[in-house]
């Protein structure tokens, strides 16, 4: 099998890339896949995530094609729908409070993903039905 | 058409191996001339390059990130865009997709066959995978760890 050493404008525009650009796609791409494997986690495929969601399947097929600039509160609908992950804000909990003891406060996300956290949790209210142990409702 | 297959160096990586083909008589690859006839069109060739990227040093070409039944019925051609721009492919699996060419896609037109020089782009690829495909079937080209190994590869179709 030849090996191929690109040239012309596939070469230069590889070898002159642009990071933040770069990063853009990465993310998107990578949020996609975490949300293909989070329906596959729960059994869904594009049609049920649309009707559960109230979307259309096009939609859905959108998001998971790596394309889809989503908005915030759209990551947060289906972090809710499909119970992932999709968006890091733990590590601010509490980060600009004067009132918290923040070195006390601030938990490792590996232990605010179980269930006996959240059942326990004072901060979180108690155990919530968006869970935090991977499990979807579904 | 008799035509080589190429891995492309730079994109290939631990996720996928991507590949596209040289037509016999022809310096460049179809994927390079998709970039050079496409120039104009910086900000999609930039995002195509990325994607690219990305499947194959991280995530591998999930089936999702391409529109998938393009070309006859399970000949596994598939198109990977970005914006109206569109690159033509045979895809194999996860770890294997083989980049042909496309084109721009007006925003008046519904179907690739709608316009003339995209239906031929695509009627190239599919003619491609036609190819690689009997290979495949016929053992000439094998598919082991995310990679083609051409056993035996016959110019005559």
């Amino acid at each position: 099998m030849k090996i191929r050493e690109t040239t012309g404008v596939l070469g230069r525009i590889l070898a002159n890339r642009d990071e933040l650009s770069y990063a853009k796609t990465r993310n998107r791409m990578l949020v996609a896949a975490k949300i293909a494997d989070a329906m596959r986690g729960c059994g869904m495929n594009q049609k049920q995530l649309a009707k559960k969601m109230g979307k259309t399947e096009s939609e859905v097929s959108e998001w998971l094609s790596g394309d889809r600039n989503f908005t915030l509160d759209t990551l947060t609908e289906i972090e809710h729908t499909l119970s992932v992950s999709l968006v890091d804000t733990e590590s601010s909990r509490y980060a600009y409070s004067k009132k918290v003891n923040k070195m006390t406060t601030i938990i490792p996300m590996i232990f605010v993903q179980t269930t006996a956290y959240a059942e326990e949790s004072v901060t979180m209210g108690g155990y919530s039905k968006y869970k935090k142990n991977g499990t979807c409702e579904y | 058409m008799n035509f080589e297959i190429e891995e492309i160096k730079e994109l290939s990586g631990d996720a996928a191996s991507i590949y596209s083909v040289t037509i016999e008589g022809e310096e460049k690859t179809l994927l390079e001339q998709f970039f050079e006839e496409n120039a104009e069109y910086e900000t999609e060739l930039n995002e195509i390059a990325d994607k690219l990227s990305v499947m194959g040093q991280e995530t591998g070409c999930r089936w999702d990130y391409f529109k998938h039944n393009e070309g006859s019925s399970g000949d596994g051609v598939a198109v990977l865009k970005a914006g109206r721009l569109r690159l033509y492919c045979l895809y194999v699996d996860t770890t294997i997709v083989c980049f042909g060419s496309g084109g721009y896609k007006g925003p008046e037109i519904r179907a690739y066959q709608e316009d003339a020089e995209l239906n031929k782009k695509v009627e190239q690829v599919k003619a491609i995978a036609k190819r690689i495909n009997k290979a495949i079937v016929e053992k000439d080209i094998e598919i082991k760890d995310g990679k083609l190994n051409i056993n035996y590869w016959d110019y005559e179709d």
